[in-house]
């Protein structure tokens, strides 16, 4: 039973943590419906940049404000220079998927050139075990769960209250009456992937207060954001939200059946069974 | 004229689809373009506002070429258009797609006064105007889609066959409607497939064929015509 | 002289695999980014049955072929049903779950450190243990993989690949089964790439997961890329650049210990790249295709100028005379799409050699009816017969085979290919459609390659393109385009033509010559049904006219009757 409830308690707080992760990415592809495979790197490129400035001994929240900064001009540059033009070229699907992945790639091996691939930990957080009953969490752990929440509900809170947001929902919803009726979406997709990359960002830093970075986190990070995506339902960000919460208990609970080697496995097999019976996702709608 | 159009050619996917045409509206005129499935009505309608590009002919809007220029830019000058179909925000409230009509243009200062005439002219969005645009009926969608284009008060709204889809009460009704927006000072381009319903509210009417604009008569000549078929 | 080698034979290696994903993407269509989860599914499987069996290493590799392949075809099943959208992030999954399964089986492949010690590949009694030896047997693999890969893309059964990389609908209106051919590409590619793993896993005398993660998949896609999809030349030259270019990259100062991020960071940049700059890869794809064009067989035609008419009426087409009653019937056809009923209780009959026409106001169903009898959409109710046999459930690709062929509204002829090779996938029941009839037998392959060059030049004739047979499809006016499309349908021999608004964006100017034509196939034996919303062309060519309105039948009759009809003129103009 304790381990049971230990297990849960572990999937709610990575499930959170996924969660966050899911609409990060899905607000970017629910909004321009574009691969986005390089933010991945974004990712990686934040935990990397607030590692560098607090190693140079700069205090941990400037530190962690650069950081996001450097995740919103990366990502707002790469759908200006990279997807932009090519959607207005009317590229391939699979053309601005491998321009994603190369970016992501090529991200990836430079940060890894130039910092070496050993893992590199964040200090100056305050790590201290809390017990309650028959669980037990840290103090990092609690904090991300909390964060999390906080900018998954000031996320939904903008996109239902602001100007910005119902714009944004608006393009997510018809992009072609978008246009029609006045509202600039090259601006909106380079606004939606700016929060997007921001949302990345924040995750990493969470990320990196727990576990030591090295340059490969970005696809691991990646590749959890799209399952929950998916698994959740295109088109909504809830789903995104219900998609991370189901994966994380999942990948928990999952080891009271299987051994611990097989949780990657049974991640992409969830994935892999979602897109052969319903590519839309738990909560998504059919395109028609 | 409020707008002119002078010898668009229109082509896409390798296909020319619109063939030298040419019309003119007015300030507040009331003129419908007929023509069979295919004559390329759509097309022409879409290349005016600014949706598809064209490299043959021009479109002259208050004066100024306004030819391939973004629909986003027209609309804030007073060209409204209203598409066939998917022509709303399907996951968004009724109020919000109002709204936003608004919001995307920056005419949001005096929006309750605007959202009082758009709710006169259909009171069943202010009714629903709580509901998720796409749980209305089809008619109230098409309602939503032209309460949205008026909301900005368009000096010239573009409507892409309105009564597609509605039964003839409802058509009856859209007519009275576009009636009173037409008194409220709007030219109204209008492109239907419901020909009757076209001669009898338009002023002027342009007849489309094959892609090539084949005559252009008043409202009181087509409706003494003897057979409407020739012209399709 | 080892290292050398050892690099040349890795490039091979990646030769090889980069030309069978080619095969899969670059002619099939298919973007799997599970490559090189089957090379190592190859590898291991070559591995584990010679180490087990005691076996000669080549037995090893065709039963890892084999398998794998088998392998292939069950995933490519489902894999196709998947919606164009997703079949990326598909594959990725696959990828990602045989990569972590193969990791964590620990027993069989011996998890993250492999298997040690898998045979050196050993040809009557000679056991090849260096790289130098190794040499020459992956130069005849190469030769030997290019040669099937070769056969394959350049017959009758490539140049369907090619059809359906384009526009799967139109392959299959012209009777060509769609799924089966993919997955047959889907199939030896993966096969293919087993072998090399096979091979791999003999030359290093290893084999573990990391040849199959998902990183190597990404790279050999990039040497697809690099190299051009459907060129298979290029291939090798994307291959060999991206192995050579970083192995020669460590010899600088400190960077042996740097290759792996330096060969990412190098891949990264080129596919970026190219695919802003030059998505068609290095060697420009027009370069290739007017090759193709030069080395293209003429057709050995006895036909010369004058040949017009006489090819279209082909002697066994005689006009039968009238009275037949209808040659395709149609009775009470239904269809519903959720609550609505587009199609409700149709009838309709097509007569023999005459030209019948399908009008009616938006939405009144004359689309759905037209796919409804063309395969294409299957009806809940009613029936359908030609010639006294029930197709109501007959799929849309096997139309063509019992003389029903359709035309596109928006004609999709096939732009990348010649107009000679856009009629020859018209022709039915080619041998050279089958791989096995295709190695088997390549002299009737040859033999009927010429008979329906013969024949498709003859329709060429017919719609007067005659000179532009060896002109690519995207190079003709649109208007030529159309008569392509008419070639095309010709090209079937159908005896049922319908076409679906023939006249949709004809220059005006056209319209008359387009009437002509369609008069004329009537006139030589063909049953012409037409959709149609220009009425001057239905008034001008229809000998009978069946007026639909909410799904049904509410007219039959000759154009002039209908439009007298008052009631009609409701109907379509509205109150």
């Amino acid at each position: 039973m304790g381990l049971f409830l230990q297990l849960l308690t572990r999937g709610l707080i990575t499930g959170s943590f996924y969660a966050l992760l899911g609409v990060s990415w899905g607000i970017i592809y629910n909004t321009t419906r574009t691969f986005h495979f390089a933010h991945g790197f974004i990712y990686t490129l934040t935990a990397y940049v607030i590692l560098v400035l607090v190693g140079m001994s700069f205090p941990l929240v400037p530190s962690l404000l650069l950081g996001l900064l450097a995740a919103i001009l990366a990502g707002c540059g790469v759908e200006y220079f990279a997807y932009l033009p090519m959607r207005e070229k009317n590229a391939a699907q699979l053309s601005v998927f491998l321009t994603a992945m190369g970016i992501m790639i090529a991200g990836q091996s430079l940060i890894h050139l130039i910092f070496g691939p050993d893992s590199k930990p964040l200090a100056g957080f305050p790590e201290n075990v809390i017990s309650l009953g028959m669980i037990t969490f840290t103090t990092i752990d609690l904090f991300t769960v909390v964060l999390s929440w906080i900018v998954i509900v000031l996320l939904f809170a903008f996109l239902a209250r602001t100007k910005a947001g119902m714009m944004i929902r608006a393009v997510a919803s018809n992009p072609e009456k978008a246009t029609f009726i006045g509202i600039d979406s090259r601006k909106i997709f380079v606004l939606v992937f700016g929060i997007g990359s921001l949302l990345a960002g924040i995750a990493a830093f969470l990320a990196t207060l727990d576990k030591p970075a090295n340059p490969n986190i970005g696809l691991g990070a990646l590749l959890i954001s799209f399952i929950t995506v998916f698994l959740g339902g295109v088109g909504s960000l809830g789903g995104a939200v219900l998609g991370g919460m189901i994966l994380g208990m999942a990948e928990s609970l999952v080891i009271i059946v299987l051994p611990t080697e097989y949780k990657t496995v049974v991640t992409f097999f969830i994935l892999f069974l979602v897109i052969l019976i319903k590519p839309e996702g738990l909560m998504g709608k059919k395109s028609t | 004229m409020l707008i002119e159009v002078k010898n668009l050619d229109v082509g896409y996917q390798g296909k020319q689809v619109v063939f030298g045409a040419s019309l003119s509206v007015d300030a507040g005129e009331f003129v419908a373009l007929i023509g069979h499935n295919g004559a390329g009505k759509t097309t022409l309608l879409k290349t005016i506002c600014g949706y598809l590009k064209t490299a043959v002919g021009r479109v002259i809007y208050r004066g100024t070429d306004i030819t391939n220029r973004s629909p986003a830019v027209n609309v804030k000058n007073g060209l409204s258009f209203v598409h066939q179909e998917k022509s709303l925000f399907p996951s968004l409230s009724v109020l919000e797609n109002l709204q936003l009509a608004a919001y995307a243009v920056g005419k949001d200062s005096d929006l309750e006064k605007r959202l009082r005439e758009v709710y006169r002219l259909f009171p069943i969005l202010q009714k629903r105007r709580k509901q998720m645009a796409e749980t209305l009926s089809g008619g109230q969608q098409k309602q939503l889609a032209v309460g949205m284009a008026i909301l900005v008060r368009p000096d010239l709204l573009l409507l892409d066959e309105p009564s597609m889809g509605l039964s003839p009460n409802l058509v009856r009704d859209l007519g009275v409607v576009l009636k009173e927006i037409r008194k409220m000072g709007t030219a109204i381009l209008l492109v239907e497939q419901n020909v009757k319903m076209a001669i009898s509210l338009a002023q002027r009417i342009y007849v489309m064929r094959t892609g090539q604009i084949i005559l252009e008569d008043t409202h009181e000549n087509m409706i003494k015509r003897e057979s409407l078929w020739d012209l399709f | 002289m080892e290292y050398l080698a050892h690099t040349l034979n890795l490039a091979f290696i990646f030769v090889v695999l980069t030309v069978s994903l080619n095969l899969i993407l670059g002619y099939g269509g298919m973007a799997s980014m599970a490559h090189a989860a089957f090379f190592c599914i190859g590898g291991y499987i070559s591995a584990i049955v010679t180490m087990s069996l005691g076996c000669n290493f080549l037995i090893g590799v065709v039963i890892a072929v084999v398998a794998t392949a088998a392998l292939g075809g069950a995933l490519a099943a489902p894999f196709i049903r998947v919606q164009e959208e997703y079949l990326i992030l598909f594959t990725i999954a696959f990828q990602m779950v045989v990569f972590h399964l193969m990791l964590s089986l620990y027993n069989i492949t011996g998890g993250d450190s492999g298997i040690f010690g898998v045979p050196s590949p050993e040809l009557f009694g000679f056991k090849v243990e260096t790289p130098v030896h190794f040499l020459p047997f992956m130069a005849v693999f190469v030769v030997i993989v290019y040669y099937v890969v070769l056969k394959v893309t350049k017959s009758p059964f490539g140049r369907v690949l090619k059809g359906i990389r384009e526009d799967e609908r139109a392959v299959s209106s012209l009777g060509k089964n769609v799924i089966k051919f993919k997955v047959i590409v889907f199939m030896v590619g993966t096969g293919i790439a087993a072998g090399a793993g096979g091979i791999f896993a003999h030359y290093t005398q290893f084999i573990s997961p990391s040849i199959g993660s998902l990183d190597e998949s990404i790279l050999i896609i990039a040497m697809v890329v690099l190299g051009g999809t459907a060129n298979l030349w290029g291939s090798a030259v994307g291959a060999f650049l991206l192995i050579i270019i970083p192995e020669i990259l460590t010899f600088l100062p400190g960077a042996s210990d740097l290759i792996v991020p330096l060969r990412g960071f190098i891949y990264g940049v080129l596919l970026i790249l190219f695919m802003r700059f030059r998505p068609g890869g290095l060697i420009p794809e027009y370069f290739h295709l007017r090759r193709a064009k030069n080395t293209e067989r003429k057709p050995k035609t006895s036909s010369s100028a004058g040949g017009g008419d006489s090819a279209a009426e082909k002697p066994h087409r005689e006009k039968r005379p009238d009275g037949e009653g209808p040659i395709l019937e149609v009775k009470g056809l239904s269809k519903s799409f959720g609550g609505l009923k587009a199609v409700d209780n149709l009838f309709m009959g097509l007569e023999r050699s005459k030209i019948t026409a399908l009008v009616g106001p938006n939405g009144c169903g004359k689309t759905t009816a037209f796919n409804l009898v063309t395969g294409f959409l299957k009806p809940d109710k009613g029936r359908i017969r030609f010639m006294n046999k029930d197709i109501t459930n007959l799929p849309a690709h096997r139309m063509p085979h019992i003389g029903i062929a359709r035309s596109w509204q928006d004609v999709r002829i096939f732009q990348g290919m010649t107009v000679l090779d856009n009629l020859l996938v018209a022709r039915q029941g080619q041998a050279g459609e089958s791989l096995i009839k295709l190695f088997m037998m390549p002299w009737r392959v040859k033999r009927e390659e010429d008979e329906n060059m013969k024949a498709a030049f003859t329709y060429l004739e017919a719609v007067g393109l005659a000179e532009k047979g060896l002109e690519i499809g995207r190079n003709l006016s649109y208007a030529e385009q159309k008569l392509l499309a008419i070639a095309r349908l010709l090209t079937t021999e159908a005896q049922i033509l319908l076409l679906d608004e023939p006249s949709s964006g004809v220059d005006p100017n056209w319209v008359e010559q387009f009437m002509e034509i369609i008069r004329g196939l009537a006139g030589s034996g063909k049953t012409i049904c037409i959709v149609e919303h220009n009425l001057e062309v239905v008034r001008g060519i229809s000998d009978t006219v069946y007026f639909m309105a909410e799904g049904r039948k509410m007219a039959q009759g000759s154009a002039e009757d209908l439009m007298a009809d008052p009631k009609l003129g409701e109907i379509y103009f509205g109150v």
